[in-house]
């Protein structure tokens, strides 16, 4: 007695579709649920490799993580449209399977086109904020048209120290983001006196040609 | 009054009989109505061909190709844009 089962021809062109609107879902298609699996998670890992860097505190090396973890998301989409096309050329007949159904299909189309967005809108609240700045407030440290990438973490396990360059929101404006540099604590006494910055009567000496070379946090 | 109602259909199924018509016009009207189901009906085949064309297939390329590209660069706005 003959097994029941469907069989169907892979078509390349609906593997490669099927990659394009989401990542490893044209393996899916071809039968290779593992590999598909993990493209489908890896194409969203952009994620949580911004968070994890930005709790490990690496300021410095967030705008090179941020652009590898998107290169890598370009990287992977192109190769799982490839390869599902190539995968599905090769197929002749086959067996279909359990998880081979439109609606499945479908829902993981939705989860590709809307999670990673909504992740990314997330980041940006809480995690990674770029800023380009309008003024020379700053100048010579950072220029008018400068990019800076804030690193919104940093204050959740240490803080704000003098010297340090932070973003925050103008209180009476919440519209408005200011950068400035930090040069006192609460409690401490701030004075200007003959053009000298006084901290605690003290002249605060901070050489300009350092400024930039600070580390810039939130 | 159900005799009145009955006096008058018969009254007009006598008239339109003086009615003139063209010729057959009732095999024409009939054929019409025959027709007309086939105009809503899902033909499987007929989708299958359409779906099958060269210029869906081109544009559901397109348009799975725009959704990828468009989610990396969505992504990227969002995430490197002041």
């Amino acid at each position: 007695m003959m097994p029941d089962c469907k069989t169907s021809d892979r078509n390349p062109l609906i593997a490669c579709l099927l990659s394009m609107a989401a990542t490893g879902l044209g393996h899916i298609y071809c039968g290779r649920l593992v590999k598909g699996l993990i493209l489908f998670f890896a194409s969203f890992a952009f994620g949580p490799i911004i968070v994890a860097a930005a709790n490990s505190g690496a300021s410095n090396l967030m705008l090179a993580i941020v652009i590898g973890s998107l290169l890598f998301m370009l990287v992977l989409y192109v190769y799982a449209v490839v390869d599902s096309g190539l995968l599905a050329r090769k197929l002749r007949t086959y067996q279909l399977k359990d998880y081979n159904r439109w609606y499945l299909y479908l829902l993981l189309i939705v989860v590709a086109a809307s999670y990673p967005t909504n992740y990314a809108h997330s980041i940006r609240s809480h995690v990674l904020q770029a800023f380009k700045v309008p003024s020379v407030s700053m100048s010579p440290g950072i220029l008018p048209g400068d990019h800076i990438l804030l690193n919104k973490t940093i204050y959740k396990t240490q803080a704000p120290q003098p010297g340090e360059v932070v973003i925050f929101t103008y209180p009476d404006d919440r519209r408005l983001n200011y950068v400035k540099r930090i040069v006192a604590m609460p409690g401490d006494t701030v004075e200007i006196r003959d053009n000298v910055l006084l901290v605690n009567d003290r002249p605060l000496d901070v050489p300009i040609d350092q400024a930039s070379a600070l580390d810039f946090k939130t | 009054m159900k005799n009145e109602q009955e006096k008058i259909y018969n009254e007009w199924i006598r008239r339109r009989q003086f009615v003139p018509v063209p010729e057959g016009i009732s095999e024409r009207v009939m054929s019409k109505i025959a027709k007309q189901p086939a105009r809503g009906r899902f033909d499987l085949p007929v989708a299958y061909r359409i779906l099958s064309s060269h210029p869906v297939q081109w544009a559901a390329a397109l348009g799975a190709l725009s959704l990828g590209l468009f989610r990396l660069s969505y992504i990227t706005t969002v995430l490197l844009s002041p």
